[in-house]
């Protein structure tokens, strides 16, 4: 079935195309989801907040594009709505300077899988979580995750930077323990 | 504009027996009025509702008897929004919001009223009110931050609320004056100006377009 | 860059990153789905049947045919001479002698034993009147016929107008009953009656009654109180069931959170702590709920169910955090959905504690559900009033 047709089916509530859908999309939608949740359950929660929204909000999908891109913006949005929910902790500090940690002069190249990268992603705090997400894998400038947080560029700058280093040193970690 | 499109919906004619007093004035009336209301406490705007049963005991005089209902509404203007929107093509982040700002009331009312003249009458009732408001007696905007483990701090327009608001159930009383002057052969148009005041210092200023139905 | 490769790297290996839901997740998604759906179809038909039900029984009723004067009333012909006793042609002379006035006849009739009633003609003041003359011709034809009763000669007729007997109070009451007009209780020969007659306004049976209700009630699952008002009229379909149209407001109120009181650990003389308030979520509405209501038979119970339209006002938001301190609280309010229109359905049960001719009251308790998902339910009584 094209796309638009089985777009057109959804919004007309046929539970085997939007099963369809959400079999199509599901499993990549859950990596987005496991990325940006504390946990298991939260991500699978997460998930279903964001489909439920999908097919309640398929009649504004233009279906020149991909639903995929989308969909996944829903869940970006899902994933934050959740997280803010329970006051997720985002820095709005200004002061501070904007400095490298030392530590990623020398970033390590990453040779962990998707699930170990997700995984180290996963357990950064919350703040440093959702900063890295939109900016390093969604791809959101500064200024637009300013917008979406409601803290300065230079913020989240910042929070990118310290998160991007946590990581690091977290990645090399787990890479000098599998050697 | 939300409460100028209810005043003009709520608007209505009204049929006077006041000015044409026939051998059938004894038999009860109803009367329905609605329309512009402000919360002279609470600083807010809205409309209210009256229903009003009346039967007249002479010529001049009648009894009254009904019910009301008050709906003001707006928001805390201290507040400075804060800008937290996503412009997604579908959703918006939630966003931070100012307090609302609501009260409501239902009240029972009874009492007597006066012919002037021909178009003038003049009415005072006893009321019993139950209020509901989510405004507090004192409040406060502040930053709310916070510090959770990672060691950053968050700031947050949020808001202190000193006093909790609570439910009232009081006792008043109102007056009102209803302007009538256009005569036609069953109903009137009529202007109502009311002010009331209850034991809890609740001041409301109306004023209303009245419709009157003649029931046997 | 450095900077650049990692991000870069991150990007390229999460991008292909999948993870397989369980299954639980979409049969939660499914059964929602379906929630959704069910509640739509529900509230789709039930308001309009609820209105349609509610516009059939304001259309106004036929009027009750006249007596039309063409058709012989024999047995009024019967009755009328029966009752006197006089003979055809005294009718007759009193026939003819009745003035004419624009008002309907108001009869006289005295017991039919009492010889008395020969010096008390039969009064017909009315205006030439095709009931009247059909009347007089037929009280001019004789007639040998015996009845034990002349009231009973009226009780197979059809007339325009619905007699009062203002000695048989019982009688009175029955007017208040849905029972046909023609139906008339036997009367003690020695009574005397008064008859009159008066103009039918409404087909009889269908009674119209004013309601009068307030109820303690709750909003959710009990974090909102307050109460609720409702006025309204009812008319009679048959002897069980009444349809029944209001108008109703409702207000509901309750913190968010408990308040702190460290009042009582301060003491009086202290200066009052500050923050020590919640913030406080009120619900008002506006509401009409066309209600079927039906009578249990044998029983004092009363069933109501009906659809529902209702605008309410919401001060409250989408969600709020509060943070606490030593001895204070502060909030942060999320945007929301606020005021709104929503359909429903209510389910109504009443146990009547009083009945009389024409009040009714009775305890009931109320149950509502909408589209907005507010539900209320309430506890309170209801006043009928039903004016003659």
């Amino acid at each position: 079935m094209q796309n638009e047709d089985l777009i057109k089916a959804c919004r007309k509530g046929e539970r085997a195309a939007q099963k369809r859908l959400y079999d199509e999309y599901a499993p990549q939608m859950m990596g987005v989801c496991y990325r940006y949740a504390q946990s298991l359950q939260e991500a699978e929660d997460m998930l279903q907040e964001a489909f439920i929204r999908v097919f309640s909000n398929l009649d504004q999908f233009r279906s020149e594009g991909e639903p995929g891109a989308w969909i996944r913006r829903i869940v970006v949005n899902c994933a934050i709505n959740a997280i803010r929910k329970r006051k997720m902790q985002i820095s709005s500090w200004d002061n501070q300077p904007e400095e490298l940690h030392p530590i990623t002069d020398t970033d390590p190249e990453i040779k962990l899988d998707a699930k170990e990268l997700a995984y180290l992603i996963q357990k950064l705090p919350d703040g440093y979580r959702i900063v890295f997400n939109l900016h390093a894998v969604e791809g959101y400038t500064h200024e637009e995750i300013g917008k979406v947080l409601g803290i300065k560029p230079a913020s989240s700058r910042s929070q990118y930077l310290r998160a991007r280093a946590l990581l690091a040193k977290q990645v090399n970690v787990l890479q000098q323990k599998s050697k | 504009m939300l409460k100028y499109l209810i005043f003009i919906c709520t608007m209505g004619l009204t049929i006077t027996t006041f000015a044409q007093q026939p051998s059938n004035e004894k038999q009860p009336i109803v009367q329905i009025s609605g329309g512009y209301s402000r919360h002279i406490k609470h600083d807010l705007d809205g409309f209210s509702l009256d229903i009003t049963g009346m039967k007249a005991i002479g010529k001049k005089w009648f009894l009254q008897y009904g019910g009301g209902f008050q709906q003001y509404w707006g928001v805390d203007k201290k507040f400075d929004q804060f800008l937290n929107s996503f412009d997604a093509p579908t959703l918006q982040l939630e966003t931070l919001s100012p307090l609302r700002l609501q009260t409501a009331g239902i009240q029972l009312q009874a009492g007597i009223g006066q012919k002037i003249n021909r178009n003038l009458c003049f009415g005072f009732n006893i009321l019993g009110r139950y209020q509901g408001t989510s405004v507090p007696e004192s409040y406060v905007v502040v930053d709310v931050s916070s510090n959770m483990g990672s060691g950053i701090q968050i700031i947050d327009p949020g808001y202190r609320i000193d006093n909790s608001p609570e439910q009232q159930l009081t006792a008043g009383a109102n007056c009102y004056l209803l302007y009538a002057p256009w005569s036609k052969k069953w109903w009137l148009p009529g202007i109502k100006l009311i002010w009331q005041y209850d034991l809890k210092n609740n001041i409301l200023l109306s004023t209303h377009f009245n419709w009157a139905v003649k029931f046997q | 860059m450095d900077n650049d490769k990692f991000k870069k790297q991150s990007q390229e290996i999460l991008s292909s990153f999948t993870q397989d839901p369980p299954d639980r997740v979409w049969h939660a998604i499914n059964s929602r789905l379906d929630a959704r759906k069910r509640k739509r179809r529900i509230l789709f038909w039930l308001f309009p049947l609820s209105i349609l039900a509610g516009v059939i029984s304001i259309i106004p009723e036929q009027q009750t045919p006249k007596i039309k004067p063409d058709n012989p009333q024999t047995h009024q012909q019967q009755s009328a001479s029966k009752a006197n006793q006089l003979p055809a042609a005294e009718i007759a002379e009193r026939a003819q002698g009745q003035q004419e006035t624009t008002q309907l006849n108001d009869v006289s009739v005295q017991n039919p034993s009492n010889k008395a009633s020969e010096s008390n003609p039969v009064k017909t003041t009315g205006k030439k009147h095709k009931l009247k003359e059909a009347y007089a011709d037929e009280l001019m034809q004789s007639e040998t016929e015996n009845t034990a009763n002349p009231i009973e000669a009226y009780q197979s007729q059809e007339l325009p107008f619905k007699a009062l007997s203002l000695v048989e109070p019982v009688w009175q009451s029955e007017i208040t009953s849905p029972k046909p007009i023609n139906h008339y209780p036997s009367v003690n020969k020695d009574t005397m009656i008064i008859l009159t007659c008066v103009p039918q306004k409404s087909k009889p049976g269908k009674l119209i009654s004013w309601h009068y209700s307030g109820a303690y009630s709750f909003h959710g699952t009990g974090d909102l109180e307050g109460m609720q008002l409702e006025w309204g009229f009812s008319k009679t379909i048959n002897r069980y069931f009444a349809f029944y149209n209001n108008v109703g407001v409702s207000l509901h109120g309750g913190s968010v959170v408990q308040p702190l009181n460290l009042n009582i650990l301060v003491g009086p003389s202290a200066a009052l702590p500050v923050g020590q308030g919640s913030v406080y979520e009120i619900t008002s509405a506006i509401q009409t709920a066309p209600t079927l209501l039906g009578s249990v038979p044998a029983t004092p119970l009363r069933i109501g169910v009906g659809g529902l339209l209702r605008y309410q006002f919401y001060s409250g938001g989408n969600g709020y955090s509060v943070q606490r301190n030593q001895n204070m609280q502060t909030f942060t309010l999320r945007d929301g959905n606020y005021n709104g229109l929503s359909l429903g359905y209510r389910v109504v049960v009443g146990l009547e504690l009083l009945n009389t001719k024409r009040n009714k009251l009775q305890f009931q308790a109320g149950f509502q559900n909408d589209t907005r998902g507010d539900v209320i339910t309430g506890l309170g009584l209801s006043w009928q009033y039903t004016k003659q």
